[in-house]
């Protein structure tokens, strides 16, 4: 068995959220330069969106992917990917962006309960992702219904 | 600007058809070529098609892992490709990407993550492999006689059997790992489906498939501790969609822990050293190769030079490289050709040539030797919708003992095989019909006709007819049949072989299997004319050995019942129960059959009154036969093997089997011990007889020859029963655990384990202990193309031998890439 395995997951993962993108409406995007996607700590999932970044663009905007280490240090990101192996770090991360713009997507479960926005979830083997259309809501975002169909709609 | 303007709506509009372009069908697209595509490709889907996409490639980890380590295709079990799950048989297969990430360095030992396999390693690379036991019978012989010549290894279908003395070379085997697409191993008898010595079962190694999805350029190089370099390449290519061709080749080389050699049978009965290094007397021990050119057993040169033609034969020309365990180098060519979607054409064919210093196959003052080959193969396999035809030739040259005269043989090997598959209903029928001649020839290789083992050229045919019934009269419960009948023309005998096999489905979870089933060994050329006079030029006595064949041997024959249980307790566990009792008889092996001595002091003897005079009486020759033995060996034993993928990141495997192998008939005397009985017994019927004549006045005193001869063939009666054969350990396995922390690395530690053995040679019994050999591979994919590692052998520093008079296991170290464009 070999890495390869394992190499889709987080490509998909990479295109989920760069699909992500343009089912959200960002208040006063237009007068932002770039868009720009936080990874809190190190994760595969970086490596794909650099990829991304290279050739594509969000809204007709420059896509930046930025490392971020501390909860302060995302602000500004209109997405935010917290890996699995951060996900401890959702509480001080939603109080820190607490009304401020930013998607914040993870990948652990029950994190839609603890202010998660969009979460990656395994159901039956596959990947799925829930949503929260009240956290969405709650971060100054709107949310296309079309992606809540799509996701697992978590109340 | 406007200009500017202009290229940039240009440009956007080609970007846009391009992306368009690239997009395709979603609902008709394969799991392959969603695989094949980029992240910039699937960008251009909606989130609703990538996840339609996902579905399709299945990109969960999980489920990707459940399908290739729980879920897997096996054919070698029925001739046809079915679920693993569901094969009637105990089966195991091995994939590429298994073999690869086990940090395994040859195929041999690839085969230790196989449940039921016992293997050895004999010197650096070389090894002892054998599937549930029986090893080493008959025992108190010669140690050709531990070969494997219970286990039919192929390629493709295409037996690669040394015929000559029976076993597998596995170092002449052309092809490495970038050749493989799995290793399927079927244990237990399995004739009746592939033709003669799969007794203990089978190890079908199947190539890949040159398919779109193939990488252009793949390789493996590693290289490491004790001068180990490993490499292997491959190219491969889809021309179109009815024509693909390959390009493989792999060179391996090795040296031994050590460079000197094991001389053995170096003392007398009261352990007293027999030979002398420059004056001084020594006995067993290792040795450099010019010690022992300076040897002496008495004024006996241990390893005497001599001439073949004009060439000199000595012990450089035994051990041209003493500190090289082993060398190959293999060469292949693949075509295929897909007509229609209903036929296909697989053409193959190599060269291979490889030098191995291992285990000997013959009687010499050491038991080691090198073996020398040079052999090529082509093999052409067709199906045609339920038609399947497949003809192969082997051939070329093996040195089976370099710098013995006699041991180099042409080999000339020709199969062809056609099967046709009826479907009717409930049932499937598989008639088939083979053929097989098998010719080795020493006459090339030997300065005049006696000189050799055969001294001409000598041929096996075999033709045989099959047929495989295989019912389903209802969806849970199967019902297979499989008949064989062969006609060999030595002996001129016809050999019968079945599997018959139930099996019943519980549910998708639970299945059991009852199997009672028999295979047989073909004979071996050197079973069959062995015509080898061996004139002791380097020993007191006896003079002259003389070693016979049998143009009507019995072949050896097993037969088995086994049952088998296969659960998933869980989506995510696999476990796989089977438990076996086997029955072998029709053993041989070249035995004394009988030994002429002569009595020096028969007058002194029979005229001393007081009866104190000691016989003075040596072998003078002796004759061995390829003879039957009564011998029967039965095993009961038991495998357990588990899989289990706990996690994504974690996937945990093991595998225990317990054995006891009882013989019967067991002849506890070596080979050696027997002659000396004949001698003993010449001496004194002889001395018996002329004393009578003495005492009748038949002959008068003066008439008595100063030189008696005597002759016996009685064989000690000494058989033995229930007697527990010690050569296979009472318990083997396996473990290995997959632990990929991230997505780009890959930790793999994985153990062998067995249990204490004892092996029984001509000369010793040896005692081998239990011992883990635990291994750990440490990968780390830089890029999707380039895997780099280190892999780590033995390193817990086990380093007992693993097999009788063979090299210790040293620890070792290497570091690779393994790459595909």
């Amino acid at each position: 068995m070999s890495l390869s395995a394992t190499g889709q997951q987080s490509m998909f993962k990479a295109l989920f959220l760069f699909n992500f993108a343009k089912y959200i409406e960002w208040p006063q995007s237009s007068n932002q330069k770039d868009f720009i996607i936080g990874i809190y700590g190190s994760d595969d999932v970086e490596d794909e969106l650099k990829k991304l970044a290279s050739s594509r663009k969000i809204n007709a905007k420059t896509i930046i992917i930025k490392k971020v280490g501390s909860p302060d240090e995302a602000k500004g990101a209109n997405i935010l990917y917290i890996p699995t192996s951060k996900s401890n770090s959702i509480d001080e991360i939603t109080k820190s962006l607490l009304n401020e713009p930013t998607l914040i997507v993870t990948d652990k479960a029950k994190m839609c309960n603890k202010g998660a926005h969009i979460n990656y979830a395994l159901v039956d083997g596959k990947m799925k992702f829930e949503i929260s259309k009240n956290n969405i809501n709650s971060n100054n975002l709107k949310v296309s219904p079309k992606l809540i169909s799509l996701g697992i709609e978590v109340q | 600007m406007l200009l500017k303007k202009h290229f940039f709506v240009i440009a956007f509009i080609t970007i846009t058809i391009s992306s368009f372009a690239q997009k395709r069908d979603i609902n008709t697209v394969s799991k392959n070529d969603v695989l094949e595509m980029s992240i910039d490709e699937l960008a251009n889907y909606e989130l609703d098609e990538i996840m339609h996409l996902m579905d399709i490639v299945g990109a969960s980890s999980i489920e990707e892992l459940y399908e290739l380590l729980l879920n897997k295709n096996v054919t070698s079990a029925s001739k046809s490709n079915e679920n693993l799950f569901d094969s009637p048989l105990s089966s195991t297969v091995l994939s590429h990407d298994e073999i690869i990430a086990s940090g395994a360095t040859s195929l041999e030992e690839a085969l230790r993550l196989v449940p039921g396999m016992i293997v050895r390693e004999k010197t650096n690379g070389n090894y002892d492999v054998h599937i549930r036991g029986n090893d080493n019978l008959p025992a108190k012989n010669m140690l050709v006689y531990s070969e494997n010549m219970n286990t039919l290894v192929m390629i493709n279908g295409r037996p690669v059997f040394n015929y000559s003395h029976g076993g597998t070379l596995w170092e002449t085997l052309p092809i490495s790992f970038e050749d493989i697409d799995k290793i399927e191993v079927v244990r237990g008898p399995s004739s009746a489906l592939y033709g003669p010595n799969a007794l203990s079962g089978v190890i079908n190694i199947i190539t890949q498939n040159i398919t779109n999805e193939s990488a252009l350029v793949s390789g493996n190089i590693q290289a490491g501790s004790l001068n180990t370099y490993i490499g292997d390449i491959a190219f491969r290519k889809k021309v179109n969609n009815k024509l693909g061709f390959g390009i493989t080749g792999n060179y391996e080389v090795r040296d031994r822990e050590r460079e000197e050699l094991l001389i053995y049978n170096g003392e007398d009965e009261d352990g007293n050293p027999l030979f002398t290094l420059d004056g001084n007397k020594v006995g067993s021990g290792y040795y450099s190769v010019d010690e022992i050119g300076r040897m002496y057993n008495g004024p006996y040169q241990i390893w005497e030079p001599f001439m073949v033609g004009d060439q000199t034969y000595d012990i450089n020309t035994s051990f041209p490289n003493p500190g090289q365990s082993k060398e190959r180098m293999g060469l292949n060519g693949y075509l295929e050709f897909t007509p229609t979607e209903n036929a296909s054409i697989n053409l193959m064919a190599g060269y291979q040539n490889s030098e191995s210093l291992t285990s000997s196959m013959g009687d010499i003052p050491s038991p080691y030797s090198t073996k020398i080959a040079e052999t090529q193969y082509v093999d052409l396999r067709a199906d045609i919708k339920d038609f399947s035809f497949q003809a192969n030739y082997n051939g070329g040259t093996i040195n089976y003992l370099a710098g013995e005269e006699g041991f180099e043989l042409d080999n000339t090997q020709f199969s062809a095989l056609a099967e046709y598959n009826f479907k009717l209903n409930k049932l499937s029928i598989r008639p088939g019909l083979s053929y097989q001649n098998i010719s080795y020839d020493d006459s090339e290789h030997i300065a005049e006709i006696g000189n050799g083992y055969l001294n001409k050229k000598s041929t096996i045919n075999i033709m045989a007819a099959s047929a495989r019934f295989d019912y389903n009269p209802t969806e849970k419960l199967r019902l297979v049949a499989a008949l064989r009948a062969e006609k060999y023309n030595h002996p001129d005998d016809i050999y019968a072989s079945w599997q018959f096999i139930g099996s019943y489905k519980i549910n998708d979870n639970n299945i059991i299997r009852a199997v009672y089933s028999r295979a047989n060994q073909s004979s071996f050329i050197v079973n069959t004319y062995s015509n080898y006079t061996w004139n002791l030029k380097n020993r007191p006595y006896p003079r002259v050995m003389q070693f016979d064949g049998d143009e009507n041997p019995e072949l050896k024959t097993m037969d088995m019942i086994e049952l088998g249980y296969r659960v998933r307790p869980s989506k995510s566990i696999l476990i796989d129960l089977e438990a076996f009792y086997t029955r072998t008889s029709g053993f041989g092996a070249l035995m004394p059959n009988y030994t002429d001595v002569n009595i020096y002091n028969a007058l002194e003897v029979l005229t001393d009154p007081s009866g104190q005079t000691a016989p003075i009486s040596v072998p003078d020759s002796v004759n061995l036969k390829h003879s039957a033995l009564d011998l029967i060996s039965k095993q009961l034993g038991a495998t357990i093997s588990i899989d289990w993928v706990v996690s994504k990141k974690l996937v945990l495997k093991g595998n225990l089997t317990v054995q006891k192998t009882t013989l019967d008939n067991y002849l506890q005397n070596s080979r050696d011990e027997m002659i000396l009985h004949f001698a003993t017994d010449a001496t004194t019927q002889a001395l018996t007889d002329l004393g009578y004549q003495l005492a009748t006045g038949a002959i008068a005193p003066g008439d008595i020859p100063d030189v008696v001869k005597g002759s016996s063939s009685t064989l000690p009666d000494i058989l033995k029963n229930n007697y527990t054969h010690k050569a296979t350990p009472s318990y083997f396995g396996g473990f290995s655990i997959i632990y990929r922390p991230t997505e780009k690395i890959e930790i793999y530690p994985q153990g062998y384990y067995y249990g204490d053995q004892t092996f029984e040679n001509q000369y010793y019994d040896v005692p081998l202990s239990s011992k883990l050999i635990f291994n750990t591979k440490v990968s780390y994919k830089a890029t999707k193309s380039l895997t780099v590692y280190v892999n780590g052998k033995n390193l817990l520093g086990n380093t007992s031998q693993e097999f009788a008079f063979m090299d210790e296991t040293p620890m070792m170290i290497l570091a690779g890439v393994h790459f595909k464009f």
